[in-house]
């Protein structure tokens, strides 16, 4: 028998013991690995387990940070900036040997002593032990060995502009949430959206390891306004003066952009510093110029005559006969202030203020088309801007005028607006008719031409500008609006205040124009509430401060003078 | 065992050895990263900190009151401007 080829392996006698052997160690080895399964399983599992959800992952919620508000010219108004605070747990820090609590003291740059303070006035379970830290400094804290010190991140809001801006921008609180002016009005765009990241944790919360973002915060949108801060603060200042000057309650300016309808400053006083929240007043938060409603008083007379002008009533130069500054309307009667002559010509009526003249104009208008007329202007309508509680002002019902409720709407009584819906009518007559949508957001473009409202005719939107710059000149009501070189026009008002329906010995004194007149630029309205001092004139409180912005403003925008001036010679004259 | 195998042996000795020193190496950069990351994320805070810092130094009413105490400067008047036309 032939064998070809056979594996000497396979020839080999094994012995039977040897197979055994090899059989019963691997079964040993898989008896220890099954007991200690059943080991780890059974009799140390609570220890595993607890080891287990000490170092599990876990979703943190990552807060976004909140978008910035900025001026015109990218100045801050408002930002945000992280900050840490350190809290501690008295209760547990107390059992701490006097080596940990001289290192957390050493820590915090405070004494032993000054801690125990520390932890003695705050909470039994729960103290801050140092606030808004730059993140940096917090580090430590975070790692820390003993249970009973932790740090809170946030957000703190910071106002650089301080009180100038305090009305409109706002405030939020503790939580970062928008709760005045446009940081409430504004809040879901300025705020963002917060993300999640995945991290693993520690027993005591501490983050152990940093991981995957699960969702990326959406960081807040920067909002860039109309407004000017070096515009504002000039208005703000001019304001806070004329009220200390005038022992006054309140005042409020606004400044608009004649040909883009933006809004360049809306000033308010009394204010307040927004970097320091505690102590409130609300009649600091209000802001005056788009809540607070009040009876213009004279400043509407332009209006009125622009219609009479518009209806071909009247021209400029027909004359009224005020009839010695008395006229009776049924059984009440109308008087001007400043009366001296018995004939006024239409401009005169408005250089002088006289409220015998525009009534007779309005007696001989349609009371509903001198209502549409004014409701065109924006009065009674609520202008559309962002912010909270902005006033839509009212006016008689169109249908039941009696011609006594005519002759007072004429010189702006028995009608109610806010000081911003004048500086917007006023835009219109400056702008030759056209009025344009407000805004406090910066316009890149001139707003959409549909947007745009014809509410006078070019020629008499001309003649009564023509008309509000004699009120300026030497005769009128509001010569201190003057300014040097810059032709300024405008209309004094000077309101009684209406208490509980019945108006009483307290007045609101506003001037509402525009310069340079040649060629407008900007629409200067201001309001001073309840001047006491000496007098309580339109064109003596507050026409000045309307002088002092526009003479200030106007070259600072590098507007060039528009009134015949000392020559080149007398600038480089030496001060005196 | 024939000459091949070494030399296949070797690389994949070779190969192991070379793992381990670009894990350990992978590891040491990711640590490196994250200290860069988190150094990018204190300096932004650095950085937003001193915007707010800068936009209070140069507040209209602060630079108008050092114009005038300290450098005794007045907003021009009128008839000091000279405007020309570009």
């Amino acid at each position: 028998m032939e064998q070809k080829s056979i594996n000497p392996l396979l020839v080999l006698a094994i012995p039977v013991w040897r197979q055994r052997m090899v059989v019963f160690s691997l079964l040993c080895l898989f008896a220890i690995l099954v007991l200690r399964a059943a080991y780890l399983q059974g009799i140390q599992d609570e220890f595993l387990q607890q080891q287990g959800e000490a170092r599990y992952e876990r979703q943190i919620e990552v807060p976004a940070m909140r978008g910035r508000v900025l001026d015109r010219n990218g100045h801050i108004l408002a930002d945000s900036s992280p900050v840490a605070s350190i809290w501690a747990d008295p209760a547990k820090v107390r059992q701490w040997s006097h080596e940990d609590l001289s290192r957390l003291a050493r820590m915090l740059g405070m004494s032993t002593d000054e801690l125990g303070r520390r932890l003695e006035k705050g909470g039994r379970r729960f103290t801050y032990l140092r606030r808004h830290l730059p993140p940096d400094e917090a580090r430590p804290i975070m790692g820390w060995p003993q249970e009973g010190v932790g740090v809170v991140e946030e957000y703190l809001r910071f106002y650089p502009q301080g009180e100038a801006f305090a009305q409109l921008v706002g405030l939020v609180d503790v939580d970062g949430q928008g709760i005045e002016g446009l940081e409430a009005s504004l809040n879901s765009s300025l705020a963002g959206e917060s993300g999640k990241r995945l991290v693993v944790q520690d027993r005591r919360g501490r983050v152990v390891q940093d991981s995957v973002w699960v969702e990326r915060p959406r960081d807040g949108r920067d909002v860039v306004l109309s407004l000017d801060a070096r515009i504002q603060h000039i208005a703000f200042r001019a304001l806070e003066q004329a009220v200390a000057r005038h022992q006054a309650r309140a005042g409020g300016a606004v400044v608009i952009d004649v040909r883009t309808g933006e809004i360049l400053a809306l000033a308010n006083w009394p204010s307040y510093n927004p970097n320091r929240r505690t102590g409130l007043d609300l009649s600091e938060v209000r802001n005056r110029v788009v809540t607070d409603l009040y009876e213009p008083g004279s400043v509407m007379k332009p209006l009125l005559v622009a219609l009479a002008l518009e209806r071909g009533v009247v021209k400029p130069e027909t004359p009224i006969d005020i009839q010695g500054g008395i006229l009776r309307v049924g059984n009440h009667s109308i008087r001007d202030v400043h009366a001296t002559e018995r004939a006024l010509t239409v401009s005169q009526v408005i250089q002088k203020s006289s409220n015998v003249g525009v009534a007779k104009i309005a007696l001989g208008l349609d009371p509903k088309d001198l209502w549409r007329h004014y409701r065109a202007f924006g009065f009674g309508t609520r202008p559309d801007l962002p912010l909270p509680g902005v006033a839509a002002g009212r006016m008689l019902p169109p249908d039941s005028l009696k011609p006594i409720e005519v002759a007072t709407m004429a010189y702006g009584h028995g009608i109610s607006t806010s000081l911003l819906q004048l500086a917007h009518a006023y835009q219109a007559i400056a702008n030759d008719g056209v009025m344009l949508p407000l805004t406090l957001m910066r316009r890149d473009a001139p707003p959409p031409i549909d947007e745009m409202r014809r509410i006078l005719s070019p020629q008499t939107a001309r003649q009564v500008k023509a008309m509000m710059e004699l009120v300026t000149q030497p005769g009128g009501t509001a010569t201190r609006a003057a300014v040097n070189g810059y032709r300024t026009a405008g209309k004094t008002g000077t309101a009684h205040k209406l208490e509980n329906g019945r108006y009483v010995e307290k007045y609101l004194a506003s001037f509402v124009g525009y310069a340079p007149a040649s060629q407008p630029r900007l629409v200067v309205a201001v309001m001073i509430d309840e001047p006491k001092a000496k007098s309580y004139y339109g064109g003596a409180v507050a026409a000045p401060v309307f002088a002092e912005i526009v003479g200030q403003v106007l070259p600072s925008l590098g507007v060039a003078p528009d009134m015949p001036g000392p020559t080149v010679a007398a600038a480089q004259r030496p001060r005196g | 065992m024939t000459r091949f195998d070494a030399v296949l042996l070797g690389l994949v000795v070779a190969s192991s050895v070379m793992l381990v020193q670009t894990k350990h190496e992978a590891r040491l950069l990711y640590l490196a990263q994250e200290n860069q990351n988190r150094r990018s994320m204190r300096l932004d805070v650095e950085w937003r900190q001193l915007q707010i810092e800068r936009a209070t130094l140069v507040t209209q009413d602060r630079v108008q009151r050092l114009a005038q105490e300290k450098l005794g400067l007045a907003p021009p008047r009128p008839e000091q401007i000279i405007p020309w036309e570009r």
